[in-house]
């Protein structure tokens, strides 16, 4: 097809020619042959018809003349057959000479033809061959880039985990600097909170035991009563009101217990009247024999 | 700049702190066990014609004090003596200390009655606990007395006041005629009013009150042989049970009154029977070899226990009131006698001897736990009050035996001073029916 479109005039051409050399092959010899045949009837087709001895005669030189004319006719008709013959012969060999000829140009034909193609073949190789080597020359770039550009994303990785493990060494780093300064902070605060709980513990156990004193006991099983009294202080440790906010179910126990945390004021206070706001409202437990 | 930082970070803490715990909460555990101060002023008796023979205030300021739970303000202490309301200073009796705080007022009332108002109050609530009017006959006003001091114990204490119960108890005293002369007394809790119920050359043991209080049985060796004697106390009149060959003793009566359990040694040794008092007939319900004797019901009236020398050594054992096998109760010590429930059945008081002193002991019989309630040598014959705050016993004041009571914990004992000689196995009465 490639062909075709290259060189159509010469292909339609070399086509037509094949064909009419396919068609002489073929058909050639037949047409001859039936030029034989129809050439028999003309030369049977002589008849004679005697009339009269003068007429005969007329007719015999008549007829010798024309016999003699057709001799001479039959002898140029052969002559001209032979001719023919010769002619058609030589037609015949120059034809055979011509298709000899033809073969052989169309030998020769196919012979450049396939040198051609095999040209064509070699050249299309040979351009394969280079395409191929193009390809893998590309391949070979392509995956050289490949490689490159792996070695540039790994390196890029590798870069950025460094860059994420020198971030989070350096907030690691502040953070472990902020929770020091935290904990310092804290430990400050607890610290003041310590001393401050301290201070607050010894004086709830100075009004524990100064509430213990007051309290008398009511008699009789009190063990698992459980009694909440709410107080109010004054700043000097007076009692504003005691309320008992949880009752025991025991009207005696409560009575006694609210007393007992009236009874003990003036309740002992910090002089620090920071301090001192922790009591101002105070929740005395009473679980007589809890712990 | 550091020194504001310090101290606003200061701030920030207690204020954290503060919030943390808006209310401090303070545990209580324990308190004292020591006697409510109270304050009993004299009731006013200008309103009654002729004024009184007695001192209320003073009769229920002694019973609140025997009591053990009460310390009463002396009258010498008192900065002022309100008979009302309205002329009360509460700063007044706080400042003396005092919890509570009764006043009265008696007057005259029609038929020669008078009638008694008093009130409590609270000293630091500053409110009146409880208040009462009680119309009564002159001769009565003792009662009347027992009856504040019951109303006040109870208020105080959350536990019914025992002061108008009574006791019985044996005395024995050398007479004109140069004889031991025995004695049944009952008397007010107080002491008050003693009556004597039976006198009797030869010994008399172990009264025993009927379940209503109207009832006194006892043991009684006249004739010389022991028999058991049912006296009613209105009328006097008593009457004797059928007695036996041998012992006829330690009478006591089944909650229901029915039933008296008693030992007899009629059949050999000691045994405890139990004897219908309508059928008047005996049953026997223990039976052993030893010496079986001195049951007491249980409050359901269902067990009786008695003290036995069964195993070696006298015991507390229990029985079931139909019969059956006996349990022993006690294991703690080599001897435990005398044994009475407490009336809720809790408890069982009893004599239990440690380093060869006989001491007042009680047994919970939940835990099995022995507490030790007397300090004396030779303390005898436990009686719960009915309220089971007290136990009344007898115990030896130098040479002579006399009355004493003990709180039921232990912690407040109390000598009771009483006329008749030897005084001993005081037995408290019911409440009043």
């Amino acid at each position: 097809m490639d062909l075709f479109k290259k060189h159509p005039i010469a292909v339609m051409l070399s086509v037509i020619f094949h064909l009419a050399l396919v068609i002489f092959f073929v058909f050639g010899a037949e047409l001859f042959n039936e030029k034989k045949i129809e050439s028999k009837p003309t030369v049977n087709v002589v008849k004679a018809t005697v009339i009269d001895e003068s007429k005969v005669k007329a007719e015999a030189k008549k007829l010798k003349e024309l016999e003699k004319k057709k001799k001479l006719q039959e002898k140029k008709r052969l002559e001209d057959i032979k001719e023919k013959r010769l002619a058609e012969e030589k037609k015949i060999a120059d034809l055979k000479k011509q298709h000899a000829e033809q073969k052989k140009k169309l030998a020769q034909q196919k012979a450049e033809e396939a040198a051609k193609q095999a040209k064509l073949k070699q050249q299309q190789a040979l351009k394969r061959k280079k395409e191929a080597e193009a390809e893998a020359e590309a391949k070979k770039k392509k995956l050289a880039q490949a490689k490159k550009e792996k070695e540039r994303l790994a390196k890029e990785k590798v870069a950025k985990i460094k860059a994420a493990a020198d971030a989070k060494a350096a907030k690691e780093q502040a953070e472990r600097e902020q929770a020091l300064r935290e904990q310092l902070e804290k430990e400050e605060q607890e610290n003041q909170k310590r001393l401050a709980e301290k201070a607050v513990a010894s004086y709830r156990d100075l009004i524990k035991q100064k509430v213990e004193r007051n309290w008398i006991q009511p008699p009789g099983e009190i063990a698992g009563l459980n009694c909440v009294v709410r107080v109010r202080i004054m700043p000097g440790g007076d009692v504003i009101d005691a309320q008992v906010i949880q009752s025991s179910g025991n009207a005696v126990f409560d009575r006694s217990v609210e007393r007992a945390t009236r009874k003990a004021a003036p309740l002992p206070l910090p002089d620090d009247p920071r301090l001192a706001s922790y009591f101002r409202i105070l929740e005395f437990v009473f679980r007589p024999g809890g712990q | 700049m550091k020194r504001t930082m310090k101290t606003v970070l200061l701030l920030c803490t207690l204020l954290s702190f503060s919030a943390m715990s808006e209310a401090l909460r303070i545990e209580i555990t324990q308190g004292v066990s020591s006697a409510q101060p109270i304050a009993i002023v004299p009731f006013s008796t200008t309103q009654v014609a002729g004024g009184l023979a007695i001192d209320i205030a003073q009769i229920v300021s002694d019973d609140l004090a025997r009591s053990g739970r009460f310390k009463p303000l002396p009258r010498t202490d008192m900065l002022n003596k309100p008979t009302s309301a309205e002329h009360v200073n509460f700063r007044n009796w706080q400042s003396l200390g005092q919890d509570n705080l009764a006043i009265g007022r008696v007057s005259s009332a029609a038929n020669g009655m008078v009638t008694v108002q008093f009130q409590l109050f609270d000293v630091y609530r500053g409110e009146q606990l409880t208040g009462f009017s009680i119309s009564a006959n002159r001769s009565d006003l003792r009662g009347v007395a027992h009856r504040i001091s019951d109303l006040i114990y109870e208020k105080l204490t959350g536990q019914k006041g025992a002061f108008s119960t009574r006791m019985a108890y044996v005395t024995s005293k050398l007479g004109i005629n140069g004889q031991l002369e025995y004695k049944i007394q009952v008397a007010d809790a107080d002491g008050f009013g003693a009556k004597t119920i039976v006198t009797s050359s030869e010994p008399l043991m172990s009264p025993a009150w009927s379940p209503n209080g109207d009832k006194i049985s006892y043991v009684s060796y006249e004739g010389r042989r022991s028999s058991i004697y049912t006296q009613t106390l209105r009328t006097g009149q008593r009457e004797k049970l059928r007695s036996f060959k041998g012992i006829n003793g330690a009478p006591s009566w089944s909650p229901d009154g029915t039933q008296l359990a008693l030992t007899l040694s009629k059949d050999g040794s000691a045994d405890i029977y139990v004897y219908n008092v309508i059928t008047r007939s005996f049953r026997r319900l223990t039976r052993s070899y030893a010496i079986d004797t001195e049951p007491d019901w249980s409050p359901d009236g269902r067990q009786i226990i008695f003290t036995s020398d069964r195993g070696g050594k006298p015991q507390i054992y229990k029985i079931s009131a139909n019969g059956g096998q006996a349990a022993r109760l006690t294991f703690e010590g080599s001897y435990n006698a005398r044994a009475s429930y407490s009336p809720d059945g809790k408890y069982i008081t009893m004599v239990h001897r440690v380093n060869g002193q006989y001491r007042i002991a009680t047994l919970d019989l939940k835990t099995g736990f022995t507490n030790i309630l007397t300090d004396g040598k030779l303390d005898e014959s436990p009686s719960y009050a009915p309220n089971g705050s007290m136990i009344l016993y007898s115990t030896n004041d130098g040479l002579k035996s006399i009355l004493a009571a003990v709180s039921s914990d232990g912690k407040v004992r109390q000598k009771l001073r009483l006329q008749g000689g030897e005084v001993r196995e005081p037995a408290w009465s019911p409440f009043k029916q």
